[in-house]
């Protein structure tokens, strides 16, 4: 199965270095939903930027972007994993 | 070096609060041994068999779901005990006690510290004042989960679990994996959270090592529930004196 790494950034920029192994393309954006959901839970706001400011771009093992997701457009849900 | 190893189980403060004379009832019975990460010392749903006071280390009570999932609802290091309740009559775990950081830790046969129990009301009191603080400390977790954020539940985690390590360490060996099941979020969130607390120069963060490089920093970015379960304060805020009089 493909690995998917789930990076973040605006300003400035938060590598998810490890990644996930995750069935597919449906999968990965599954979970990236689901991250977005977490980081943005209740107070939403880090390193002095809120949240909503902040973009997740989820790229395959050969760095090739396959989901952009400005976290202000992500709905609100149901965060368990 | 006489009375070294009664003076090994003394670096449990819950032990060291027991009077020398009711001291002397529980240490034929007490052990110290070595555990290693990731042991299971407490199982959910069973009885409790043993007490554990650690002098090193640190236990996890994870509650664990139907589905397998499971999130952490108090830690404890050398300021308390796992299973205490256990001496005061036959008890089942609610909770699994999981080894975090290796380290030494007293134990006892749960029906041996109730013997003793039955013959010394000062560790008996101990007992029951130990409960409420656990009592105190698990409802705050449970509304931390619930109600703040990632960020904010990784720093209280990280400082809580510092101030109940003998040194206190500053070097934790803790993945990303097990981050998310304390805290019971994602592993990539915690990825990105710990990158977030990094940038801003509070923690270094390796893969499966963690160094807490800013304390007072960390302190900031906690919620206000690392200050409620400090472990050198809360007895006394609650207006509890662990020690017997």
């Amino acid at each position: 199965m493909p690995r998917y790494y789930f990076h973040v950034h605006n300003r400035e920029r938060l590598e998810d270095d490890d990644g996930t192994v995750l069935p597919g393309k449906k999968a990965a954006l599954i979970h990236a939903l689901g991250v977005a959901r977490e980081l943005m839970f209740k107070r939403s706001g880090m390193l002095g930027q809120p949240w909503s400011a902040w973009t997740m771009r989820v790229k395959d093992k050969n760095g090739k972007t396959i989901h952009t997701l400005p976290l202000a457009e992500v709905p609100e849900g149901d965060t368990q994993h | 070096m006489a009375n070294e190893k009664l003076d090994g189980h003394l670096r449990n403060r819950l032990l060291a609060a027991v009077p020398a004379s009711d001291f002397s009832l529980l240490k034929p019975d007490l052990r110290a041994t070595v555990f290693k990460q990731g042991a299971v010392v407490q199982q959910e749903g069973e009885f409790i068999e043993h007490v554990y006071f650690p002098q090193t280390g640190m236990i996890s009570l994870l509650v664990i779901t139907q589905e397998g999932g499971g999130i952490e609802a108090a830690t404890i290091g050398f300021e308390g005990a796992v299973g205490a309740n256990g001496g005061l009559g036959k008890r089942r775990a609610f909770t699994r006690g999981v080894i975090q950081l290796p380290g030494t830790i007293s134990h006892i046969p749960a029906s041996d510290l109730k013997r003793v129990v039955g013959r010394s009301n000062a560790i008996r009191d101990i007992i029951s004042r130990y409960t409420e603080v656990l009592l105190v400390e698990a409802q705050q977790i449970a509304a931390c989960n619930a109600l703040h954020d990632a960020e904010a539940r990784l720093a209280r985690w990280l400082l809580q679990t510092q101030d109940r390590t003998p040194g206190p360490a500053s070097s934790f060996p803790f993945t990303q994996e097990f981050l998310s099941q304390m805290l019971g979020i994602r592993r990539t969130t915690v990825t990105l959270v710990a990158r977030a607390l990094q940038r801003a120069g509070l923690i270094r963060y390796t893969r499966g090592k963690i160094v807490i490089l800013d304390r007072p920093g960390l302190e900031e970015a906690a919620c206000e529930c690392y200050r409620v379960i400090q472990h050198e304060t809360l007895p006394a805020t609650m207006g509890i004196d662990l020690k017997p009089r």
